[in-house]
């Protein structure tokens, strides 16, 4: 009888158990069936939709909600950020220093987790923060100066592998007719680059360069007490006298860059160095920033985006999250991942990945040697963040023969104030965060007042998962504003205008700027409208039949009949005057009186 | 049995699991160390074989570096010549290695002819005297290990127009060069070793396989389980304080052991990682093939121990089982026997209880069968002793056979009654009692008794406030006729009897408390007769005693009804000295009932203190005034000062003179005044004396404020009733029903003989009908037997009081039976007879029953 209770208690809990097990797996299927929080990432670039698609390839569960940014200063914008604790959960910058900045109470120590095994060491290495990892590198850009291979070649041309040869090939060049170089100078901070990145091939890349440097950001050399250093400067008159430094479009580089690729010019300076197969038949390729004799030639190493991931995800609660952030970096750290997450860089950009290879139709496959053999320098921009605007515009100004060398020189040494004493570039100070549609306001305000018009239409970003390369909004405002003291930095990072553009106006009758401001913005006339912000004065009420001055930013063929004006006033300017009117800046100043 | 063994198998599986647990823990704490030691002397020699190579290679940077200073090249091309001969000259290409020299411009040379930018110049910033750094190539998959040396002396070279200052020369090497140094014999290889930076970030892996996640090796072992109470931080401060720390700790679910170094002769930190299965394995051998054989003889002295107390309480349980089986035989035999028992004691007591009802039964019918014809023989010996022309003789024999008979009958009734208290058939009812007239009715009784032996009978009150009781007075007068027969019979002839009637304290609201003392100068009682005299059938064996006819169950039945009635009964005697029976019973008071005494002051004339204590104790509570005096001149002079309303004399007191005593008294008066006088009764003279003396009328003592009260009532009514003097019954006409013709006719001579008359019919239904036409007045009463054929008495009660005569709800009816119990008194009264008689009937009885119904007690006005 015993026997028998004993079997049936055994039966009975092996029942149970077999039962709280099915119960268990339904409850865990069930769990994971469950919608997850979304994960919100900064967009690295304008077009990230590849890389959600293969996230969900091994994630589908995971959703990402992705912070668009197509504004016109994107490390000013990610860098405020950071600066007020206010980023995604997945965070990402354009420049990085190790050391520099805490990032212990912001970011999370990533070099623990399996996906850093990915990365090579030695890129690892070069962001090791004190044993720490807070920001994984992901495309390494070589800056240099793309050539036109198709017309070196052409014409019987050797690339020149020292600036020797180089003075020897440019008289040749324009022999032939041809335009030796174009430099993209839409943004003061190119203009800052060309004159680091000339100097690294030559005393800025040597120990004593290094050393310099790093006295120059102690506030201990400066341009005027080295000799080494005005020697190098010189270099850049012999760049320029050879034609070199000769400006392309101040306005737009992208008009420099479709002149360049009409191939008839040799050598481009700038980033802007993608060839679509329907713009130009023409190869290029890269060219080091030649060294006098050559041997110390250069391509300037950048890591165009850093990724992070948010502290706040290992608070309580955010279990789910953390593990779908991991998940995305995981994918990230990945050749496919990365690749994905913008295939335009794909052949212009390294990945700091084990196992890459460098693709065989970029710049970089005929470079390759020579970056393993360690024709590189760091590109400078971390310590010199406030002075690259003065610098560069200084050095903008040079190359178009509107200021001379030691206005160059004098520019950096004047810069070198702005390292403690920042304060005259201040011109408010914010103190609430503004969201998008509170500095597309402000924009309209801004705009609307300095050129007299009516009222503004100021089109907002807005993300789409576009197929391919669909772009976003790059004609209206994005961004914030995050209570920090706002410079000409912060400022450009939301104006639709940037450095160098100027205030577009429309006449459009009160009606139709009703249905403008209902409808948005179609920019690539796909139906993905970008919204437009419609600003007027405080109280003003729109007549349908009143033809008003709208301010506008973002308009297509068909408001463009609206004739389209160029009032010719620089939306940085206006805006600089603007800002500047206000003490602080907060939500209640975002009213037109 | 089965629970004892499984307890004790879970003991020893418990005792083994703990020995085990201990054992267990102590061999890991052991191994454990075991293995720690191990590695640390193993990983000793395999870090110092480390160092070695290192140092190899810093000698090989020396070397070249010195033959550098000894070639001092002057132009590029030299210096590539130099090198190349130098690569030739060492095999160096063949063992991988490569030159290296830098110049002050970060430019770096090797005998391939390579140059470039050194791409961890920030390394040389700082002019450290020697260096040491891995490189990676920006796209080659490809880590070298490369060692520095500062050149003493700058090496010049010249190249046109400019200066090249060599600074640096060294070499490097693959890093994969130190894969072979880093397999560790000791444990076939099958260990990793990962080169750190100083941060413990992965410079190097030497297999392919990363065990640890991650390119932080630090925060990864940060991460894993620590056993025996090691953690990474405490292997890092290690590190730190020595230079060398070991730790073991699990890592995807294995464990591992791991070494911490921080080689001296470079800024590397050494990670050494190998699976605990591989380390000591010799002594984990041993330590397992121990372990299993411990647990075998554990295992095995568990399962014989087990097999012993099995068998050993196997044993024990047969012995119990058979016990048990004996015990079990035993008990049921036990049972058997007490089941005979049970079935004989319920056969017992059912015949028991067929006894006592056979008895009862007997009683009952014997009651009536021998009372009546006991009725009989007593009516007609009355009638008998009444005839004219019996001679002496004919009248000693009746007086005789009356003596039996009323013998007989007390020892009937005297059986019946214990019958009735043994069964627990006595039931006491409580009903309104007058206390003077139960004392008077027992008085009657007792009184005649003692006139017959010359006792001096005195019936003496002290203090009775509260005469109406509600109890049942039969029972009582029971108590006290038992008591004072007993004190009548057992006292020699001129004896002196004493019944002292005393209300005591009492604390029950609503209940009184008496004492009743029979006292009597008789034979007494010896000591050893006393604890036995209220034993039924017991008597005290003497010479006098023997000549007294009693049945022996007096005491036991006084004794029972006191107790039942909840009172307490004592007795003391000697021998020759008489006895004293007290009675003290706590009685229910009548609060309906209560004497008024309309006068306003009372003057009493007595020398008497008993007396005059109990007329004060009665006036205490009527608002009268009390004046006492107590001779007669005394009483004069109060008299003259005071107006009394009534006057109260003693008899004893004023003897002969009374009269004049009380013309005197009336004159001073002025004739408005009641005089009485109180004393005890002298023969059956009753007021006819008191009249004769110019008094108001008589008191009998013992004292009672009831005959105060019907006193003055009847002097106020000046209604002296000449009937007093004579029989209650003279001229009454009574309405009877006997079914017996013998008792029909005993009746009705003796009814005759008190010079009253009757009419008798034989049943109650010839009576009921006979009354239906009564007129008011025909008849002063009923007298009904209760047995009768046809409709027995009670019936014919409940007919008469229901029915439409009207007569029939207000004529006295008495209940005349031979059963004399209390419920029977109690059915009567239940059917609606006003009284109840036994017979063979007792004429004074029924006199003073009539009485009652001639003078009804005074009721309190509401």
């Amino acid at each position: 009888m015993r026997k028998k209770v004993v079997c049936l208690l055994l039966i009975l809990a092996c029942a149970a158990a077999l039962l709280s097990g099915c119960a268990f797996e339904g409850t865990r299927r069930e769990k994971s069936a469950k919608a997850h929080e979304p994960v919100t990432m900064q967009s690295p670039f304008r077009n990230m939709s590849a890389f959600i698609d293969v996230v969900h390839e091994k994630y589908p569960e995971i959703c990402i909600e992705v912070i668009p940014y197509s504004g016109k200063n994107y490390t000013a914008y990610v860098q405020a950020q950071l600066r007020v604790g206010d980023m995604p959960d997945i965070y990402c910058t354009t420049y990085y220093q190790p050391g520099r900045d805490r990032m212990d109470d912001k970011l999370i120590d990533l070099s623990g987790y399996a996906f850093t095994d990915n990365y090579s060491e030695a890129r690892l290495r070069e962001v090791a923060d004190n044993g720490a990892i807070y920001l994984l590198p992901t495309y390494y850009v070589c800056f240099g100066v793309t050539y036109n291979k198709t017309l070196l070649e052409k014409n019987g041309w050797t690339l020149p592998e020292s600036f020797t040869e180089l003075e020897e090939l440019a008289p040749k060049v324009k022999a032939a007719g041809y335009n030796l170089a174009l430099a993209q100078i839409q943004l003061p901070g190119y203009g800052f680059q060309y004159l680091c990145n000339i100097l690294d091939a030559g005393f800025l890349n040597t120990p004593d360069g290094r050393h310099w440097q790093n006295a120059f950001l102690d506030g201990e050399a400066t341009v005027a007490d080295t000799p080494q250093m005005q020697e190098a400067l010189d270099e850049l008159e012999k760049w320029r006298e050879i034609g070199m430094l000769t400006p392309g479009d101040k306005i737009s580089d992208e008009d420099t860059r479709l002149e360049m690729a009409k191939g008839n010019t040799l050598f481009l300076l700038g980033s802007g160095n993608v060839f679509s197969p329907d713009e130009t038949t023409d190869e290029f390729g890269l060219m080091p920033y030649l060294s006098e004799d050559g041997t110390k030639n250069a391509f300037i190493l950048h890591v165009s985006r850093f990724m992070g991931l948010n502290r706040h995800l290992l608070d309580e609660g955010n279990e789910q999250k953390l593990e779908d952030a991991l998940h995305i970096m995981e994918v990230l750290s990945t050749v496919e991942g990365m690749r994905a997450l913008n295939s335009e860089y794909e052949n212009t950009s390294l990945l700091p990945l084990k196992g890459y290879q460098v693709a065989p139709e970029g710049y970089y496959a005929d470079i390759e040697d020579q970056l393993n053999a360690g024709a590189t320098a760091p590109f400078i921009y971390s310590g010199w963040e406030n002075m690259v605007v003065p610098i560069g515009t200084a050095m903008i100004s040079y190359i178009c023969g509107e200021a001379a060398l030691e206005d160059v020189a004098a520019a950096i040494d004047d810069g070198q104030r702005l390292l403690t004493d920042n304060s005259a570039a201040i011109l408010t100070t914010v103190t609430e965060k503004l969201d998008a549609s509170d500095c597309a306001k402000l924009v309209g305000v801004c705009f609307s007042k300095a050129v007299g018009a009516d009222m503004a239409l100021i089109s907002r970003n807005k993300w789409y998962k576009l197929p391919g390369d669909g772009d976003l909004n790059l004609d209206g405002v994005s961004g914030a504003l995050y209570p920090l003291p706002m410079t000409e930095q912060e400022v450009v990072s939301i104006l639709p205008t940037g450095w160098r553009q100027t205030i577009k106006t429309v006449a459009l009758t009160g009606k139709r700027v009703k249905e403008l401001a209902e409808t948005g913005y179609d920019r690539n006339g796909d139906g993905n409208t970008f919204p437009y912000e419609l600003v007027a004065p405080d109280g003003f009420s729109i007549d349908d039949d009143t033809v008003y001055t709208v301010v506008i930013a973002g308009a297509t063929r068909a408001v463009q009949e609206g004739k389209l004006t160029d009032t010719g006033v620089v939306g940085l300017d206006a805006a600089k005057e603007f800002f500047a009117s206000f003490e602080t800046l907060s939500k209640k100043d975002v009213h037109w009186d | 049995m089965l629970a004892v063994l499984l307890g004790f198998v879970l003991l020893a599986a418990a005792g083994v699991f703990a020995f085990l647990k201990f054992y267990g823990s102590y061999i890991d704490r052991t191994l454990y160390t075991e293995r720690l030691n191990q590695m640390q002397e193993v990983t000793s020699q395999f870090f110092s074989g480390l160092e070695d190579v290192i140092d190899n290679q810093w000698h090989e940077a020396r070397v070249q570096c010195n033959y550098l200073l000894d070639e001092q090249p002057r132009t590029q091309e030299e210096l590539l010549r130099f090198l190349r001969a130098q690569d030739r000259m060492h095999d160096l290409g063949g063992s991988d290695i490569r030159l290296l020299v830098i110049d002050s411009e970060g430019r770096y040379y090797n005998q391939n002819g390579a140059q470039g930018m050194l791409a961890e110049m920030n390394s040389l910033l700082s002019e450290p005297e020697k260096i040491s750094f891995v490189s990676n190539a920006m796209t080659a998959d490809e880590t070298r290990m490369v060692f520095l040396y500062r050149l003493a002396e700058p090496v010049v070279m010249r190249e046109e127009d400019e200066e090249y200052r060599l600074i640096y020369c060294g070499i490097s090497r693959r890093m994969t060069e130190l894969n072979p140094y880093f397999r560790c014999t000791a444990y076939e290889g099958n260990n990793s070793v990962y080169v750190l930076d100083e941060q413990g970030m992965r410079l190097f892996s030497s297999n392919g396989k990363n065990l640890l996640p991650g390119y932080g090796t630090y925060s990864a072992m940060e991460q894993m389980d620590y056993l025996h109470g090691s953690s990474f931080k405490r292997a890092k401060e290690r590190l730190e304080r020595e230079g060398a720390a070991y730790s073991n700790a699990v890592l995807g679910g294995e464990e591992y052991y791991y070494a911490l170094y921080s080689m001296q002769s470079t800024a590397w930190t050494l990670l050494f990682l190998v699976p605990s299965s591989c380390v000591a394995t010799n002594t984990v051998s041993l330590l397992n093939m121990t372990m299993r054989l411990v647990l075998l003889f554990a295992a095995a002295f568990a399962i014989a121990a087990v097999l012993t107390i099995y068998i050993i309480l196997r044993y024990k349980q047969g012995q119990a089982l058979r016990a048990e089986r004996r015990n079990s035989e035993q008990l049921a035999q036990m049972n058997e026997e007490l089941s005979r028992a049970v079935h004989s004691a319920e056969a017992a007591l059912m015949a028991a209880d067929a006894a006592n009802r056979a008895k009862s039964d007997f009683l009952a019918n014997m009651s009536h069968d021998i009372r009546t014809p006991m009725n009989a023989i007593v009516g007609i010996a009355e009638l008998m002793e009444h005839e004219e022309g019996t001679s002496a003789k004919q009248r000693d024999y009746i007086k005789k056979v009356q003596n039996s008979s009323r013998h007989l009958l007390s020892l009937i009734n005297d059986i019946l009654d214990m019958g009735k208290i043994e069964s627990n058939e006595v039931k006491l009812s409580a009903e309104p009692v007058g206390l003077a007239e139960q004392i008077a009715q027992v008085d009657s009784i007792i009184r005649a008794q003692a006139n017959e032996r010359a006792h001096t009978f005195r019936i003496v009150t002290h203090g009775i406030e509260h005469e109406y009781l509600l109890c049942d007075g039969v029972r009582l007068r029971q108590v006290l006729l038992n008591l004072l027969s007993n004190a009548v019979k057992y006292t020699p002839n001129g004896g002196v009897i004493t019944l002292d009637c005393t209300e005591l304290l009492c604390r029950t609201p609503g209940y009184a408390k008496f004492s009743f003392v029979v006292t009597d100068n008789g034979c007494g009682m010896p000591e050893n007769f006393i604890q036995h005299i209220f034993e039924p059938f017991t008597r005290a064996e003497s010479s006098l005693t023997n000549k007294v006819q009693g049945t022996g169950l007096g005491m036991a039945i006084t004794k029972n009804i006191v107790e039942l009635m909840n009172g307490e009964i004592s007795v003391k005697s000697a021998l020759g000295k008489g006895s004293r029976f007290e009675v003290v019973l706590t009685l229910q008071i009548n609060e309906s009932m209560r004497c008024e005494f309309g006068a306003k002051c009372l003057l009493l004339v007595s020398a008497d203190e008993t007396l005059t204590n109990n007329v004060r104790v009665y006036l205490k509570g009527s608002g009268a005034r009390f004046l006492a005096a107590p001779a007669a001149e005394q009483a004069f002079e109060l008299l003259a000062g005071e107006a009394a309303d009534v006057v109260l004399l003693d008899g004893s007191l004023c003897g002969e003179n009374m009269a004049g005593t009380a013309a005197r008294l009336r004159a001073l008066a002025h004739n408005a005044v009641q005089i009485f006088c109180v004393d005890y009764l002298r023969g059956d003279s009753l007021l006819g004396p008191a009249a004769q003396n110019g008094v108001d009328g008589f008191i009998s003592r013992p004292f009672f404020c009831s005959n105060l009260c019907a006193a003055v009532e009847r002097a106020c009514s000046k209604t002296v009733s000449n009937a007093r003097s004579a029989s209650a019954l003279k001229g009454k006409r009574f309405l009877c029903a006997e079914d017996n013709q013998l008792n029909a006719e005993i009746l009705e001579s003796i009814l005759a003989l008190y010079g009253a008359e009757c009419t008798i019919y034989p049943d109650g239904a010839a009576l009921v009908r006979a009354f239906a036409d009564v007129r008011p007045g025909r008849y002063d009463a009923i007298l009904m037997d209760v047995q009768m054929p046809k409709m027995n008495g009670l019936e014919a009660a409940r007919a008469i009081r229901s029915g439409e005569n009207p007569l029939g709800k207000t004529i006295p009816i008495v209940a005349m039976t031979a059963n004399a119990f209390s419920e029977d008194v109690r059915r009567s009264l239940d059917a609606g007879m006003d009284a109840h008689i036994s017979k063979p009937i007792d004429i004074e009885l029924l006199e003073c029953t009539m009485k009652r119904f001639v003078s009804p007690p005074k009721k309190a006005k509401s």
